[in-house]
């Protein structure tokens, strides 16, 4: 299949960057957990009224969802951020490399720290006093005796961090740390099973290979065999030097294309770096970040181009819940990005990808469905189904207010299925995209919005401060501006989301390339 | 008791201690004189002190009453690591580095110390020849390949490697087969005179301690019964307990006499 084979070449092609990234913010993560937790191990170690409550409180954090600590330390570093800039007028990224690095060590530190403290209690007592015997202080007891003889349980800990620090790195992808996980992340949003197979993939041999080394590190310590311990040590550098070449050979004046997560995306954000590559520029994307994310990594240069939609940044950014038409909110975001937070905005593509509801258009004729207004009668007999994102949106709470819905359920769906379930029966309204091609290959009914609770949804093109007035950048994309119609972006969106001869969002942005209006 | 310690190699004034949490000292009112060259053995049942009096010598436990005297000095105030590298301690347990080799584990208070490799590799071999394991075959082992006997033959030689003029000895032989005790026991006999070694032996195997010993000290719930020489504590046993303790290597000499006669006879 042509479709599968260029989806291989594809993932073959970003293995470099995932790879290396993967490597990079792994490897920090265990040498800081591994720095922190064997200290600390000693410490409590040494005073046995501390080792409850460390081991304790690493356990806790342990219990804590991966993904939900990578977000945690998000806004945690934002509002730090915020306080050094007031205080000392330096800030620092708040995206991406630092709150993974700071979520993945939280993770590594359980593992050692118990195995550091289980080995260190576990030691003869005999052996301890006979260290005492020949003569030995405490600290020579300690790096002397106990240590190296705890050494192979230590490893044993190390091994297990490191399993669970490369399998949780996948996760970073949403705060903007680029790793095997955008495969996965990516694949999951455009059913690319390939990609996502690949990540997991890529993400478990990385994982079994690490862990074989340093179990030949484990046993080499305990068989008191040097070869294996140099065998070990060689393999991992190996490891480690062949996935960090390539992000050492790149590097330097990249521009970084942000990307949320799904389709369109994707394919704007292809289409965005082919133009820039074209121009002369090397670009970095980083896919899949969530609506609120994005937007500061651009105001913190994290992320230098993407799209956006006029509504979203109206209602979430500025806090608006007036609604005064297309132009004016257009306009209005201009000048407020512009004054407010020193961002570039070229403009619109052309289309709308406004937040609309959508029914199955017989249901909708059955029940004499038109509009939202006459959706309150009948809601609370109706389920709902909404993306991750929409049920806690102020555009939600808009419609709510200005309708009066009150439905009688409503369930959160990943965008595919979301489709299925409303598509099936199983729920009888969904919010949607009105530039989702799914809604006309379904044949599914848009219902009005008469009184204006809904902003409109432009997508315009946004540019980093710091990339603002760089005129070879804004040349290179400025012929997108207004190019793209309605009908173009459904046509190549339905392109990835469909099932039967679907294509990847490189694909779909060549042709969208092709089909612009001038 | 003795108040002058001229003379004595190891000296208690007076000493008492107690385990943190315990209401009974583990050593109450110890007065001892060990004379420099004395094989000086502290014998009792488990639990009466004999250990404690030991590990009180190389401060590996600090009296809550009275002093330790180490030629003559209040060990008190000299440095605990500095005391414990110029004595050989020795236990049961033996307590050998399983991660460092036999040679390492020979050498380690020499490099402690600060001897040079060549210096320490000389020591090594010199102590493997002394204690009877050919260098060859056992420098380079881990203590995991090594018998019982030949573990303890390399405590006995780690224990010896700075030279010290001390050794103190935790039933050393206790966990040994009888014929590897005897000749071990024998064997060290002739290194504690060769050397001119002051060693302190704990035991509660009152053969062992007539068969070793220049004096013997037998404790009781903490205190010193009787001190003497083995042929003093046969003649005169201080108590019944004393009597009790030393019947028992008689009764046994006698039956296994007896058991001979019997197999000899035509």
């Amino acid at each position: 299949m042509n479709f599968s084979r260029s989806v291989i070449a594809e993932a073959w092609a970003r293995l470099p960057e995932y790879l290396g990234q993967h490597v990079l913010i792994s490897i920090c993560a265990i040498a800081l957990g591994f720095l922190i937790g064997l200290p600390l191990a000693v410490g409590v170690s040494r005073r046995t009224r501390l080792r409850g409550p460390a081991i304790g409180i690493a356990s806790i954090v342990q219990t804590i969802p991966g993904l939900a600590l990578l977000a945690l330390f998000y806004p945690l570093l934002l509002a730090l951020s915020a306080l050094t800039q007031h205080l000392f007028g330096f800030g620092f990224r708040a995206l991406g490399f630092l709150p993974t690095l700071l979520a993945l060590t939280l993770y590594s530190i359980l593992p050692v720290l118990q195995n550091t403290v289980t080995a260190l209690a576990g030691i003869d007592p005999a052996i301890k006093t006979a260290a005492q015997g020949v003569g030995m202080m405490p600290r020579q007891s300690l790096f002397l005796v106990e240590l190296p003889l705890a050494m192979p349980m230590i490893m044993a800990g190390l091994r297990t961090a490191s399993v669970w620090v490369i399998g949780a790195a996948t996760l970073s992808t949403p705060v903007g740390q680029t790793s095997l996980g955008n495969y996965i992340f990516t694949g999951l949003q455009t059913e690319n099973w390939v990609f996502v197979l690949f990540g997991c993939i890529a993400a478990a041999l990385l994982a079994l290979l690490v862990d074989r080394f340093l179990a030949l590190a484990e046993s080499g310590f305990v068989n008191h065999s040097r070869a294996r311990l140099i065998s070990a040590a060689l393999g991992l550098l190996l490891i480690v030097g062949a996935s960090l070449m390539p992000l050492l050979a790149s590097e330097g004046g990249t521009i970084t294309i942000g990307t949320k997560s799904f389709e369109e995306q994707y394919i704007l954000g292809a289409l965005i770096s082919d133009r820039l590559e074209k121009a002369g520029f090397k670009t970095v994307q980083r896919d899949g970040l969530g609506s609120a994310v994005i937007f500061h990594a651009l105001e913190a240069g994290d992320v230098d181009v993407y799209v956006d939609y006029t509504g979203t940044l109206w209602t979430t950014q500025m806090k608006r819940s007036d609604v005064p038409g297309r132009k004016a909110v257009l306009t209005k975001l201009a000048t407020w990005l512009h004054d407010e937070r020193h961002a570039g905005d070229l403009g619109s593509l052309g289309f709308e990808n406004a937040y609309a509801f959508a029914m199955r258009r017989d249901r909708a004729k059955a029940l004499g469905i038109e509009t939202l207004a006459d959706l309150a009668a009948y809601a609370p007999r109706l389920k709902i189904g909404g993306d991750y994102e929409i049920f806690s949106r102020p555009e939600w709470r808009a419609v709510v207010k200005t309708y009066g819905l009150n439905f009688a359920l409503q369930r959160q769906y990943q965008a595919n299925f979301m489709y299925s379930a409303v598509v099936d029966g199983d729920i009888d309204v969904i919010s949607a995209f009105s530039s989702d091609g799914r809604i006309a290959k379904y044949d599914l009914k848009l219902l009005g919005d008469p009184k204006q609770a809904l902003p409109p949804y432009d997508a315009v093109l946004l540019i980093s401060p710091k990339h603002a007035h760089d005129e070879k950048l804004l040349a290179a994309l400025r012929p997108l501006i207004g190019t793209i119609d309605l009908g173009t972006m459904q046509r190549a969106n339905l392109m990835v989301d469909r099932a039967d001869d679907k294509r990847t969002p490189e694909q779909a942005a060549a042709w969208l390339s092709q089909n612009l209006k001038h | 008791m003795l108040r002058g310690h001229m003379g004595s190699m190891i000296a208690f004034d007076d000493v008492s201690v107690s385990y943190p949490g315990t209401k009974t000292p583990a050593v109450r009112n110890l007065n001892l004189n060990i004379p420099e060259g004395a094989f000086f053995v502290l014998i009792g049942e488990s639990g009466s002190g004999k250990t404690t009096a030991l590990h009180l010598i190389n401060r590996l436990l600090e009296p809550d009453r009275g002093r330790v005297l180490i030629d003559g000095e209040d060990a008190a105030a000299l440095d605990p690591v500095k005391l414990r590298r110029g004595m050989g301690l020795i236990f049961q347990a033996i307590g050998l580095f399983p991660h460092l080799t036999v040679a390492q584990n020979i050498g380690i208070t020499p490099k402690l110390l600060g001897w040079s490799t060549l210096q320490i590799a000389a020591r090594t071999d010199e102590l493997l020849e002394l204690v009877r394991l050919p260098p060859n075959q056992f420098r380079d082992r881990f203590p995991a390949a090594l018998s019982g006997g030949q573990k303890q033959r390399v405590g006995l030689a780690r224990a010896l490697a700075a030279r010290p003029k001390v050794m103190l000895m935790d039933e050393p032989f206790g966990a040994l087969d009888p014929v590897t005790r005897d000749d071990l026991s024998a064997e060290y006999r002739d290194i504690h005179e060769k050397l001119g070694l002051t060693t302190v032996l704990v035991t509660h195997d009152m053969t062992e301690a007539f068969l070793l010993a220049d004096q013997v000290a037998v404790m009781r719930d903490g205190r010193i019964v009787q001190t003497g020489g083995p042929a003093d504590l046969l003649a005169a046993p201080a108590d019944d307990f004393v009597r009790a303790l030393i019947e028992n290597p008689r009764r046994r000499a006698r039956r296994l006499a007896e058991a001979m006669r019997a197999v000899s006879a035509p």
